[in-house]
Protein backbone atom coordinates (compact mmCIF):
# COMPACT_ATOMS: atom_id res chain seq x y z
CA UNK A 1 0.00 0.00 0.00
CA UNK A 2 2.78 2.29 0.28
CA UNK A 3 2.44 5.31 -2.16
CA UNK A 4 4.19 4.87 -5.52
CA UNK A 5 4.99 7.32 -8.23
CA UNK A 6 6.03 10.42 -7.08
CA UNK A 7 5.98 12.14 -10.63
CA UNK A 8 8.52 15.07 -10.28
CA UNK A 9 11.54 14.41 -11.85
CA UNK A 10 14.54 13.91 -9.72
CA UNK A 11 12.22 13.55 -6.58
CA UNK A 12 12.93 10.09 -5.21
CA UNK A 13 11.13 6.89 -6.07
CA UNK A 14 8.83 5.40 -3.67
CA UNK A 15 10.41 1.29 -2.65
CA UNK A 16 7.05 -0.42 -4.76
CA UNK A 17 8.42 1.61 -8.30
CA UNK A 18 11.78 1.62 -7.50
CA UNK A 19 11.98 -2.21 -7.17
CA UNK A 20 9.35 -2.96 -9.95
CA UNK A 21 11.71 -0.24 -12.30
CA UNK A 22 14.82 -2.39 -10.82
CA UNK A 23 13.00 -5.94 -12.13
CA UNK A 24 11.91 -4.67 -15.49
CA UNK A 25 15.23 -3.78 -15.95
CA UNK A 26 16.95 -7.04 -16.84
CA UNK A 27 13.60 -8.43 -18.53
CA UNK A 28 10.38 -7.94 -19.75
CA UNK A 29 8.04 -9.56 -17.13
CA UNK A 30 4.49 -10.11 -16.61
CA UNK A 31 2.28 -9.16 -13.18
CA UNK A 32 3.20 -12.40 -11.38
CA UNK A 33 6.41 -12.86 -12.74
CA UNK A 34 6.81 -9.48 -11.23
CA UNK A 35 5.17 -10.18 -7.78
CA UNK A 36 8.03 -12.64 -7.72
CA UNK A 37 11.23 -10.89 -9.02
CA UNK A 38 10.76 -8.48 -6.00
CA UNK A 39 10.61 -11.02 -3.73
CA UNK A 40 13.95 -12.14 -4.57
CA UNK A 41 15.28 -8.44 -5.50
CA UNK A 42 14.30 -7.64 -1.57
CA UNK A 43 15.47 -10.74 -0.20
CA UNK A 44 11.79 -11.68 0.76
CA UNK A 45 11.58 -8.21 2.84
CA UNK A 46 8.86 -6.98 0.12
CA UNK A 47 5.94 -8.86 -0.99
CA UNK A 48 3.74 -6.60 -3.05
CA UNK A 49 -0.10 -7.15 -2.82
CA UNK A 50 -1.92 -7.44 -5.91
CA UNK A 51 -3.67 -4.21 -5.17
CA UNK A 52 -0.29 -2.33 -4.90
CA UNK A 53 1.63 -3.97 -8.07
CA UNK A 54 -1.51 -2.99 -10.21
CA UNK A 55 -1.82 0.19 -8.66
CA UNK A 56 2.04 1.26 -9.40
CA UNK A 57 1.76 -0.53 -12.71
CA UNK A 58 -1.37 2.00 -13.62
CA UNK A 59 0.78 4.81 -12.60
CA UNK A 60 3.78 3.93 -14.30
CA UNK A 61 2.21 3.07 -17.41
CA UNK A 62 0.23 6.54 -17.43
CA UNK A 63 3.46 8.32 -16.99
CA UNK A 64 4.62 6.17 -19.78
CA UNK A 65 7.54 4.87 -17.64
CA UNK A 66 6.89 1.13 -18.75
CA UNK A 67 4.46 -0.16 -21.74
CA UNK A 68 2.21 -3.42 -22.53
CA UNK A 69 3.73 -5.47 -24.63
CA UNK A 70 1.98 -8.32 -27.05
CA UNK A 71 4.45 -12.05 -26.25
CA UNK A 72 4.35 -14.83 -28.25
CA UNK A 73 1.36 -17.41 -26.17
CA UNK A 74 0.39 -15.25 -23.93
CA UNK A 75 -3.32 -14.76 -22.66
CA UNK A 76 -4.82 -11.07 -22.13
CA UNK A 77 -4.55 -12.22 -18.47
CA UNK A 78 -0.98 -12.36 -18.87
CA UNK A 79 0.79 -9.19 -20.62
CA UNK A 80 4.21 -8.62 -20.23
CA UNK A 81 5.58 -5.12 -19.31
CA UNK A 82 9.27 -3.46 -20.35
CA UNK A 83 10.83 -0.50 -19.13
CA UNK A 84 10.27 2.04 -21.93
CA UNK A 85 13.71 4.99 -22.54
CA UNK A 86 11.71 7.23 -20.32
CA UNK A 87 11.54 4.57 -17.37
CA UNK A 88 15.39 3.23 -18.11
CA UNK A 89 16.46 6.71 -18.00
CA UNK A 90 14.49 7.51 -14.50
CA UNK A 91 15.84 4.70 -12.92
CA UNK A 92 19.46 5.13 -14.00
CA UNK A 93 19.39 8.97 -12.18
CA UNK A 94 17.48 6.98 -9.28
CA UNK A 95 20.26 4.84 -9.08
CA UNK A 96 22.70 7.74 -9.15
CA UNK A 97 21.19 9.82 -6.85
CA UNK A 98 21.53 6.45 -4.37
CA UNK A 99 24.62 5.92 -5.06
CA UNK A 100 26.07 9.72 -4.02
CA UNK A 101 23.83 9.29 -1.04
CA UNK A 102 25.91 6.42 -0.04
CA UNK A 103 28.98 7.28 -0.83
CA UNK A 104 28.26 10.43 1.33
CA UNK A 105 26.78 8.66 4.04
CA UNK A 106 29.84 6.23 4.06
CA UNK A 107 32.38 9.45 4.13
CA UNK A 108 30.40 10.27 7.19
CA UNK A 109 30.91 7.45 8.93
CA UNK A 110 34.33 7.02 8.65
CA UNK A 111 34.94 10.37 9.54
CA UNK A 112 33.10 9.69 12.67
CA UNK A 113 35.01 6.35 12.96
CA UNK A 114 37.95 8.29 12.36
CA UNK A 115 37.53 11.23 15.23
CA UNK B 1 -11.98 -15.98 -2.82
CA UNK B 2 -12.30 -15.04 -6.57
CA UNK B 3 -15.90 -13.77 -5.81
CA UNK B 4 -14.24 -11.31 -3.45
CA UNK B 5 -11.92 -10.45 -5.88
CA UNK B 6 -14.20 -9.72 -8.24
CA UNK B 7 -16.49 -7.73 -5.93
CA UNK B 8 -13.53 -5.43 -4.77
CA UNK B 9 -12.31 -5.11 -9.00
CA UNK B 10 -16.01 -2.95 -8.99
CA UNK B 11 -14.47 -0.58 -6.73
CA UNK B 12 -12.08 0.69 -9.49
CA UNK B 13 -13.07 3.10 -12.38
CA UNK B 14 -13.89 0.90 -15.57
CA UNK B 15 -10.96 1.85 -17.66
CA UNK B 16 -9.13 0.57 -14.72
CA UNK B 17 -10.95 -2.27 -14.60
CA UNK B 18 -11.04 -3.12 -18.38
CA UNK B 19 -7.53 -3.55 -18.80
CA UNK B 20 -6.04 -4.37 -15.99
CA UNK B 21 -8.51 -6.35 -14.03
CA UNK B 22 -8.61 -9.85 -15.99
CA UNK B 23 -4.65 -9.66 -15.35
CA UNK B 24 -5.23 -8.97 -11.65
CA UNK B 25 -7.77 -11.37 -10.78
CA UNK B 26 -5.62 -13.63 -12.42
CA UNK B 27 -1.79 -12.88 -10.44
CA UNK B 28 -4.05 -12.83 -7.13
CA UNK B 29 -5.25 -16.03 -7.75
CA UNK B 30 -1.52 -17.24 -8.38
CA UNK B 31 -0.51 -15.94 -5.55
CA UNK B 32 -3.75 -17.16 -3.64
CA UNK B 33 -2.45 -20.38 -4.46
CA UNK B 34 1.05 -20.13 -3.41
CA UNK B 35 0.08 -18.08 0.38
CA UNK B 36 -2.51 -21.33 0.93
CA UNK B 37 0.14 -23.82 0.19
CA UNK B 38 2.09 -21.99 3.51
CA UNK B 39 -0.97 -22.51 6.27
CA UNK B 40 -4.11 -21.28 7.22
CA UNK B 41 -2.47 -18.21 9.00
CA UNK B 42 -0.05 -16.80 6.17
CA UNK B 43 -3.42 -17.14 4.16
CA UNK B 44 -5.47 -15.36 6.33
CA UNK B 45 -3.24 -12.73 6.35
CA UNK B 46 -2.65 -12.40 2.81
CA UNK B 47 -6.25 -12.51 2.02
CA UNK B 48 -6.44 -9.82 4.82
CA UNK B 49 -3.51 -7.26 3.29
CA UNK B 50 -5.17 -8.17 -0.37
CA UNK B 51 -8.36 -6.53 0.75
CA UNK B 52 -7.24 -4.00 2.53
CA UNK B 53 -4.40 -2.75 -0.37
CA UNK B 54 -7.44 -3.46 -3.31
CA UNK B 55 -9.40 -0.29 -0.89
CA UNK B 56 -7.12 1.14 0.07
CA UNK B 57 -5.51 1.65 -4.33
CA UNK B 58 -8.90 1.62 -5.56
CA UNK B 59 -9.40 5.06 -3.43
CA UNK B 60 -5.84 6.20 -5.15
CA UNK B 61 -6.70 5.22 -8.64
CA UNK B 62 -9.98 7.19 -8.15
CA UNK B 63 -7.83 10.04 -7.09
CA UNK B 64 -5.76 9.94 -9.75
CA UNK B 65 -8.09 9.09 -12.35
CA UNK B 66 -9.85 12.64 -11.81
CA UNK B 67 -6.82 14.89 -11.66
CA UNK B 68 -6.12 16.98 -14.75
CA UNK B 69 -3.20 14.56 -16.68
CA UNK B 70 -4.89 11.51 -16.05
CA UNK B 71 -5.39 9.26 -19.35
CA UNK B 72 -7.85 6.70 -19.77
CA UNK B 73 -5.81 3.57 -20.26
CA UNK B 74 -8.13 2.25 -22.64
CA UNK B 75 -7.47 5.01 -25.12
CA UNK B 76 -3.73 3.63 -24.63
CA UNK B 77 -2.44 1.90 -27.89
CA UNK B 78 -3.79 -1.40 -26.74
CA UNK B 79 -0.88 -4.30 -26.60
CA UNK B 80 -1.87 -6.33 -29.40
CA UNK B 81 -1.96 -3.06 -31.43
CA UNK B 82 0.91 -2.38 -32.95
CA UNK B 83 2.41 1.08 -33.13
CA UNK B 84 2.28 2.13 -36.71
CA UNK B 85 -1.48 1.30 -37.06
CA UNK B 86 -1.88 2.69 -33.85
CA UNK B 87 -0.50 5.70 -35.58
CA UNK B 88 -3.09 4.79 -38.27
CA UNK B 89 -6.11 4.52 -36.35
CA UNK B 90 -5.56 7.95 -34.34
CA UNK B 91 -5.26 9.48 -37.68
CA UNK B 92 -8.40 8.02 -39.22
CA UNK B 93 -10.34 9.01 -36.19
CA UNK B 94 -9.03 12.69 -35.93
CA UNK B 95 -10.27 13.05 -39.55
CA UNK B 96 -13.87 11.02 -39.25
CA UNK B 97 -14.22 13.13 -35.95
CA UNK B 98 -13.09 16.77 -38.47
CA UNK B 99 -15.54 15.65 -40.79
CA UNK B 100 -18.21 15.18 -38.54
CA UNK B 101 -17.71 18.42 -37.11
CA UNK B 102 -17.75 20.50 -40.52
CA UNK B 103 -20.96 18.69 -41.56
CA UNK B 104 -22.45 19.87 -38.16
CA UNK B 105 -21.23 23.10 -38.94
CA UNK B 106 -22.71 23.27 -42.38
CA UNK B 107 -26.00 22.35 -41.62
CA UNK B 108 -26.36 24.73 -38.45
CA UNK B 109 -25.06 27.73 -41.05
CA UNK B 110 -27.55 26.44 -43.59
CA UNK B 111 -30.29 26.27 -41.25
CA UNK B 112 -29.37 30.07 -39.68
CA UNK B 113 -29.43 31.14 -43.51
CA UNK B 114 -32.93 29.02 -43.83
CA UNK B 115 -31.95 27.33 -46.69
CA UNK B 116 -33.13 24.34 -46.03
CA UNK B 117 -32.64 21.74 -48.55
CA UNK B 118 -28.92 22.51 -48.29
CA UNK B 119 -29.45 21.97 -44.65
CA UNK B 120 -31.08 18.73 -45.05
CA UNK B 121 -28.00 17.71 -47.51
CA UNK B 122 -25.67 18.38 -44.71
CA UNK B 123 -27.64 16.91 -42.21
CA UNK B 124 -27.72 13.33 -44.11
CA UNK B 125 -23.45 14.18 -44.54
CA UNK B 126 -23.37 14.56 -41.12
CA UNK B 127 -25.24 10.67 -40.23
CA UNK B 128 -23.06 9.58 -42.97
CA UNK B 129 -19.97 10.84 -41.58
CA UNK B 130 -20.97 9.92 -37.64
CA UNK B 131 -21.70 6.37 -38.66
CA UNK B 132 -17.97 6.07 -40.51
CA UNK B 133 -16.94 7.76 -37.40
CA UNK B 134 -18.48 4.68 -35.43
CA UNK B 135 -17.17 2.15 -37.55
CA UNK B 136 -13.60 3.41 -37.32
CA UNK B 137 -13.93 3.74 -33.30
CA UNK B 138 -15.13 -0.03 -33.70
CA UNK B 139 -12.67 -1.28 -35.66
CA UNK B 140 -10.34 0.20 -33.13
CA UNK B 141 -11.99 -0.80 -30.04
CA UNK B 142 -11.78 2.92 -29.10
CA UNK B 143 -14.96 4.11 -26.67
CA UNK B 144 -17.05 6.90 -27.89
Amino acid sequence: MRHVVNRHDGAPLSEPVLLILMSLAAQPRHGYALMKDIEALSDGRVRLSTGTLYGALHRLLQDRWIERFEQQDTSREKQAYRLTSTGRRRLQAEMERMKQLTRAGMARLRSSEAG
Amino acid sequence: MKRIFRTLLRLYPAGHREVLGEEMLFVFEQAAEEQRARGRLTFARFILVEIISMLWEAAAVWKWHRSDDALDLRKMRPPQVSRQRYVTAIDEVLAARQLVAVNLARMQEAIARREFVKARFYSDEERKSREHLRLIHRKYRIDD
